[in-house]
């Protein structure tokens, strides 16, 4: 008989660059470590995984894309604090990149090398009226909360 | 000891150093190693707890304290 892998299942919520930093460290350690992850994107998060990585008119209907022209993509996630009118990422960043610490693109490349699964709300894709196609293509599939509990079922849940 | 395969992560932080050692012994076949250095003791020791607790052979081949710090890793067969 085989022992179960451990599993780690991120609730990715906030749409700020530093929480985003934390759901990819946790995610990429634990799958080196050999658990079973996923990372469920929701709301804001959805920035982090548009196809489009700046401004762009994506969905349908006026207010929709006009939110997820507001919005933005990855390239233009904030900070949670300290944004400084989204000066403080590009600080941050250079920091990381002098001290050798893993940007957010680089713990993405990771997490998709180590078969992390990517899965999207179904609910937050209709508000925002995009479809799977506007998000990057390691997304896996759209889910429900009860598709969402069902993988995530037997391990930890984390909300960020 | 089969030292052609070497990661050199003395330029690295967590989580890579975990990320790239992983990647790396995914990639050989059973049985290679992998010689992997890293800059502090403590990740050299949490590397090898790990690798062990997955059930591939793991030790420190240098003794402290001398940087970069060494690890032979042997992947075990599937």
């Amino acid at each position: 008989m085989t022992t179960p892998r451990n599993k780690l299942s991120i609730i990715c919520f906030s749409g700020h660059y530093d929480r985003l930093l934390a759901a990819y460290t946790l995610a990429t350690g634990a799958a080196a470590m050999g658990w079973d992850v996923n990372l469920f994107f929701t709301f804001w998060a959805f920035n982090a995984v548009k196809r489009r990585r700046g401004r762009a008119f994506l969905g349908k209907g006026l207010l929709s894309r006009l939110f997820n022209f507001l919005m933005g993509g990855r390239d233009l996630l904030p900070l949670s604090t300290l944004n400084l009118g989204g000066l403080s990422p590009h600080l941050l960043r250079h920091l990381m990149r002098r001290r050798h610490v893993p940007d957010l693109d680089r713990l993405m490349e990771a997490a998709f090398e180590l078969g992390v699964g990517h899965y999207a709300c179904e609910m937050s894709l209709t508000v925002f009226g995009m479809t799977k196609d506007d998000l990057i293509p390691q997304i896996r599939d759209i889910v429900g909360v009860a598709g969402f509990l069902q993988k995530a079922q037997g391990g930890q849940i984390l909300f960020l | 000891m089969n030292d052609r395969h070497v990661l050199d992560l003395t330029a690295e932080t967590c989580p890579m150093t975990f990320v790239r050692t992983k990647i790396a012994l995914d990639r050989l076949p059973p049985r290679e190693t992998l010689l992997v250095l890293v800059r502090d003791p403590s990740t050299r020791d949490d590397l090898i707890t790990s690798f062990r607790e997955h059930g591939h052979h793991a030790e420190a081949v240098t003794d402290p304290p001398r940087c970069p710090y060494a690890i032979l890793l042997r992947k075990t067969a599937p």
